[in-house]
């Protein structure tokens, strides 16, 4: 193989080096009309009344909308239909949307939304999932409190703990954290020449996008077109409908180009989050470390809105065990809707929280137990033949033990000196942190199409809805095509994530694209390639038989001299060949009652090691290295996934340490802490390939799993180190204090 | 959005005063402006005029006269950082400055801006409390020489008047040997606020602490000395119990001043740790 | 009501009409077209909108135009093209330093102001030097050793 586990350049880098890549923000237009959302202050009310008349005065104020003027469905959401894009009688959450202004300028639509007065009638607001789940509780949507209560059921629980000769039950909490992602949100609509209503935003995933547009101004899905603009990461926050309505209603009415850029602040107020999990969790193991029962009870806060609280929910509870193979398990996973702000996907869907949970609780055993972290990892490690919490037999790739050996090989090399001399305050400790994450939806179809042509002027031309927001799936994709085609990378036209040119590849999210798209996009180069051979038959007037493809071209199997090149045929043919693949994975759908099934058709791995060093005076923590070793199936682009693997520590390290959104409190970046360079440690990844049998090339993926062991490595490092353990993140500087200061007590 | 006003830029610091003295209330002065176009941006303030003091000379300068060190309002942090003056005569600030916000904030962030705009986690402060700083304040009225901690009324409060300008900031060189420590407590390293920095000075004499200045950053909401604590260790051999006594000392008068908060349970054994921690280090320098 | 600025804008003297109260990156992206500096917050915290003012990197959002009078601006479009990049730009590209390519354009005028001062600089010199540019995607890493790999 020549483009598969090659770095390649990748194809977006050169245009932002220079400062050339157009995001949402940079598009522009002469006679450009400004938005500006007006919103909910109140996290619970009745709009009684809206007022526009002091704000349709101010001079620029070109029109100001409210849900009155919504054409279609004033409802939008991934699974659940919820969230008004509008809000007409009721508001939700602090932030909520109320009216939009477009105004001549941006300063006219900002004054014009301070002076719309909304009269509300307060409701009872609810702040807590446990609150909203009370019996009488005011409901924050007609169907009730409870947006979806999910459980897995495997074997017996009881004689699972029966079996058990040691039991650890604990609970951790985690907060809302935002995406942060670096762009604040921002795009431009306009009716385009073929009147097509023009949406170019950042997104991940056009087509989702297409469909909310088109039913929420009630027009046929052609007549709206989603281009994705260079995107400014997304990280999940960009699956949600964000400022495609806004964008497409003002557009709709007026006929005039509109923009819409969110500030930072607006950014933080009105992005989903990801959800805060309350995990009570209660694992069960023999003397030799074998577990015998899992059972844990998991209740996230959904905010004011579903979005992919259903998602979260169900991906939580199926990997609520960890790579490991539990006989007995039984899960209970709810979501509670309340007047906090709406949480939806972020990098993990929930497994980062129950990731944190899970390995917390192998630790704890292996305390009680005293047997090595690793050791204990190693003894429960799924395996290829073995069964997860879903009895989904795993057949192959399964990484794990490979990870926990090659992490192991590095922390029998680390000497870790738990104190300083030199500084008596510090202590310092090592964690192991391990995850599974299974690969594309949960027990869903989630196909993706791809498309690629050779038109007659010798253009090869890949098709594919993939929105790629900066973590490359662009040249992942294309170095598929180019493997598999036998084409140089440079000859293949990329057409990407415009709902008008491509086919639907479903969303970048579950780490999905290289593994379905990829897969796609091979099942679409396979049939091209039996047309290109059509065509050459016709063509050469030979057998179908006697020709086949290698390296690009169309060859004999007796006629040795003879090789086209693919492009040639249909130069010579004079027309376009066009080959089409679908892939969807295999999958079950889960057992309603029992959560059973196959949700994914494979899973990646990974086994972080961090170091830390903790101030016990001050409760500071310091990352000081991070082994970061993961099983991606085979690798396509090696610095590609390496970049995943660092930023995804990096992410892990605020979310293990720093990141906490406070609703109400948190505004902008003052407040909300992300690592900078000086906070991120030395990452060392390492990566293990376990090929995947039915992965393009063998490939998973990596985007989600980067993220997930990072927090529970650090937060075990902090425990070896001060000898106290943190249940709730993050572990901010308070909570390590209290902790250490328990430990000193001891 | 910022809105909209006049900007003036004075050249001299009589046009400044003159300037100051016809706008009052209508008028901010912008140094640096990390502080104020925020506050412009978030609509905290409307000003008139801006009247902008980074093109008058006398601002500008670090300067040693007269066995003292004067440092212009409009000296940014990166400046004072990367100065042998200060590096030489009042290193702990040089530390403090290179340590604030980002390298970004730090090229255009002002000292004199730091003071006006009264943040009690201000990274420089303590350090100048501890260097007994003078200001210079101007004014079309006149001039005066004033303690640095009499220019805070309150957590972002200035004592200055809307038409005075903190022209320059001075302390007298050290006696030798001063030694110095400097702590900052963040939730991050890079671009934080401090959640408490410990700025302390010491002279020693063999094991005797014969001068001992300690002040302390975002526990009180104006900057101050910890004079109580100071004389507890004022001319005394150095011993570690009577560091704490100190260091509680300091603790409780964080909470005399400021209040028990919520996050006093957390602030009490840092600070009194840290103190402990800062004053050991400058000791050990001598 | 506005000023009339003149200054030096990526080797180029510039002359431009501006309200007074519109900050440097206003001015930059919607005056003159540069849209290649970033704003990522508006209140200095992300250095998304990192410029050079007189060599020296500063957040054009919290910089009023009035005050880049007479002084030397550069951005990320000044700093080399297509067909010539400059080092950085392409020790980015090489290093595989870039995935959103937000942070992008500020980072590398944060680390072109690190190199005009310090040509070798260490790794806890790059640290320093980006540390108030903000990047959510790559852990910094990749972009501080393609930082490196020029300063070699």
């Amino acid at each position: 193989m020549k483009k598969i586990g090659v770095n390649v350049l990748k194809l977006d880098a050169l245009e932002k080096v220079l400062g050339a890549s157009k995001y949402g923000g940079d598009y522009s237009f002469t006679d450009l009309l400004h938005l500006k959302v007006v919103r909910s202050n109140r996290p619970h009310a009745k709009i009684i009344k809206v007022e526009l008349e002091e704000a349709l005065k101010v001079k620029g104020v070109e029109r100001i909308f409210t849900a009155n003027d919504i054409p279609g469905r004033n409802l939008v959401g991934i699974i659940q239909k919820d969230q008004p894009v509008l809000n007409l009688d009721r508001v939700r959450y602090v932030g909520d949307p109320i009216a939009l202004i477009a105004a001549r300028s941006i300063e006219a639509a900002e004054e014009a939304s301070q002076k719309v007065n909304v009269i509300y009638e307060e409701l009872p607001p609810i702040f807590s999932p446990e609150e909203a789940l009370q019996p009488f509780a005011p409901l924050i949507h007609e169907k009730g409190n409870l947006l979806i209560e999910f459980n897995i059921i495997k074997g017996d629980i009881q004689k699972g703990f029966k079996e058990a000769e040691v039991i650890v039950e604990k609970t951790y909490t985690t907060t809302w954290v935002d995406h942060a992602y670096l762009e604040p949100d921002g795009g431009i609509a306009f009716w385009d020449e073929n009147g097509r209503l023009t949406i170019i935003c950042p997104t991940q995933n056009v087509h989702y996008d297409q469909r909310e547009v088109a039913s929420f101004l009630g027009l046929p899905l052609e007549e709206v077109r989603i281009i994705q603009a260079s995107t400014g990461g997304a990280f999940g926050g960009r699956l949600d409908i964000t400022i495609q309505c806004f964008l497409a209603l003002a557009a709709f009415h007026l006929k005039k180009p509109v923009k819409i850029v969110y500030s930072r602040e607006e950014v933080f107020q009105v992005i989903s989050k990801r959800h805060p999990l309350k995990i009570h969790y209660r694992s069960g193991a023999r003397e030799d470390g074998t577990l015998t029962a899992v059972e844990v009870d998991i209740l996230g806060d959904t905010g004011a809105y579903a979005s992919y609280g259903t998602t979260v929910a169900i991906r939580a509870a199926v990997h609520a065990t960890g790579p490991y193979e539990v006989p007995h398990v039984k899960v209970r996973s709810r979501m509670a809707y309340t007047n906090n702000p709406w949480s939806g996907a972020m990098r993990g869907f929930g497994v980062p929280q129950i990731a944190f949970a899970h390995e917390s609780q192998m630790d704890l055993l292996a305390q009680t137990l005293k047997m090595d972290p690793i050791e204990i990892r190693k003894k429960n490690a799924l395996r290829v033949g073995s069964e997860t919490a879903t009895s989904q037999t795993l057949i192959a790739s399964v990484g794990i033990g490979e990870t926990l050996e090659r992490i192991k090989e590095w922390r029998d090399k680390v000497s870790c000196l738990k104190e300083d001399p030199e500084r008596p305050y510090v202590r310092r400790g090592i964690g192991i942190g391990s995850m599974w994450y299974g690969i594309g939806n949960t027990g869903i179809a989630n196909p993706s199409t791809a498309r690629i042509e050779l038109n007659p002027r010798g253009e090869v031309k890949l098709y594919i809805g993939v929105a790629d927001i900066g973590q490359g799936s662009d040249i992942v994709l294309l170095q598929i095509a180019s493997e598999s085609l036998g084409t140089e990378l440079g000859e293949i036209q990329l057409i990407r994530a415009d709902t008008s040119l491509t086919p639907d590849a479903g969303a970048t999210s579950a780490s999905r694209q290289t593994y379905i798209t990829g897969n796609a996009i091979l099942r679409a180069i396979k049939n091209l390639k039996e047309e290109v051979i059509k065509e050459a038959s016709h063509l050469l007037n030979e057998n179908e038989g006697d020709l086949f493809i290698e390296d690009g071209e169309v060859k004999h199997r007796q006629k040795l001299c003879l090789a086209i090149p693919l492009q040639e045929v249909a130069i010579r043919a004079k027309k376009t060949i066009r080959g089409e693949g679908i892939f969807n994975p295999e999958t079950t759908r889960l057992d309603p009652d029992t959560g059973q099934g196959i949700p994914y058709a494979t899973y990646a791995f990974a086994t972080h090691l961090a170091e830390v060093e903790v101030d016990i005076d001050t409760g500071r923590v310091k990352v000081l290295r991070v082994i970061a070793c993961h099983d991606v199936g085979k690798v396509i682009h090696p610095k590609n996934v390496i970049g995943q693997i660092i930023g995804g520590v990096a992410m892990g390290v605020g979310f293990a340490l720093m990141e906490e959104y406070i609703p109400g409190q948190t505004v902008s970046f003052v407040n909300y802490l992300v690592p900078t360079s000086k906070d991120v440690p030395e990452v060392i990844p390492i990566l293990v390939e376990d090929n995947e049998p039915s992965g393009p090339f063998g490939a998973k993926g990596v985007g989600e799993p980067a993220l997930i062991p990072s927090a529970p490595a650090i937060l075990n490092a902090i425990a070896d180190a001060i000898g106290e353990r943190i249940y709730h993140l993050p572990a901010n500087l308070e909570r390590v204090l209290e902790a250490a200061q328990k430990s000193k007590q001891r | 959005m910022t809105p909209p006003f006049q900007y003036k830029i004075p050249k001299n610091l009589q046009e400044a005063c003159d300037l100051l003295w016809d706008y009052r209330e209508r008028a901010k002065v912008i140094a640096g402006g990390t502080d104020l176009i925020i506050a412009l941006r978030n609509g905290l303030l409307r000003p008139e005029f801006l009247i902008d003091i980074t093109n008058i000379a006398e601002l500008r300068k670090i300067e040693e006269k007269d066995g003292a060190i004067s440092i212009g309002g409009a000296v940014t942090h990166s400046e004072i950082a990367s100065s042998p003056i200060i590096n030489t005569y009042g290193r702990i600030l040089s530390e403090a400055a290179s340590q604030i916000g980002s390298p970004q904030i730090r090229n255009i962030g002002t000292i004199g801006g730091n003071i006006v705009n009264a943040s009690p986690a201000a990274d420089t402060i303590p350090p100048l409390m501890v260097l007994e700083e003078m200001g210079r304040v101007v004014s079309k009225e006149g001039e005066k020489e004033v303690p640095l901690g009499s220019l805070f009324r309150g957590p972002y409060e200035s004592a200055l008047l809307p038409h005075e300008i903190l022209v320059s900031l001075s302390f007298k060189k050290l006696p030798f040997p001063m030694k110095d420590s400097f702590i900052r407590l963040t939730r991050r390293e890079g671009m934080a606020i401090a959640r408490m920095s410990i700025a302390v000075l010491l002279q020693g004499e063999g094991n005797r602490m014969k001068e001992v200045r300690i002040s302390i950053g975002a526990i009180t909401p104006t900057p101050q000395r910890m004079k109580e604590a100071e004389s507890i260790l004022k001319n005394q051999a150095f011993d570690l119990e009577r560091v704490r006594i100190a260091s509680k000392k300091i603790s409780s008068e964080m909470v005399l001043r400021s209040g028990v908060r919520p996050s006093t349970s957390y602030k009490s054994p840092v600070v009194e740790a840290l103190v402990m921690r800062a004053i050991q280090q400058a000791f050990e320098k001598i | 009501m506005e000023i009339t600025l003149k200054f030096i804008l990526n080797k180029k003297p510039v002359e431009v009409g501006v309200p007074p109260h519109w900050t440097l990156l206003r001015l930059l992206r919607e005056k003159l077209g540069l849209t290649g500096t970033k704003e990522g917050c508006g209140i200095g915290e992300c250095g998304a909108c990192t410029v050079l003012l007189d060599g020296m990197p500063v957040n054009s959002c919290l910089i009023l135009a009035p005050k880049v009078e007479g002084r030397r601006v550069e951005t990320v479009e000044g700093l080399g093209s297509r067909e010539s990049l400059h080092p950085l730009q392409k020790s980015f590209v090489e290093n595989g330093a870039v995935q959103c390519g937000f942070c992008t354009p500020g980072m590398l005028m944060s680390a072109k102001a690190l190199l005009e001062k310090n040509p070798k600089p260490t790794r806890e010199e790059i640290k320093e030097a980006i540390s108030g540019n903000l990047c959510r995607c790559t852990g910094y890493q990749q972009i501080m050793e393609a930082i490196e790999a020029v300063g070699k």
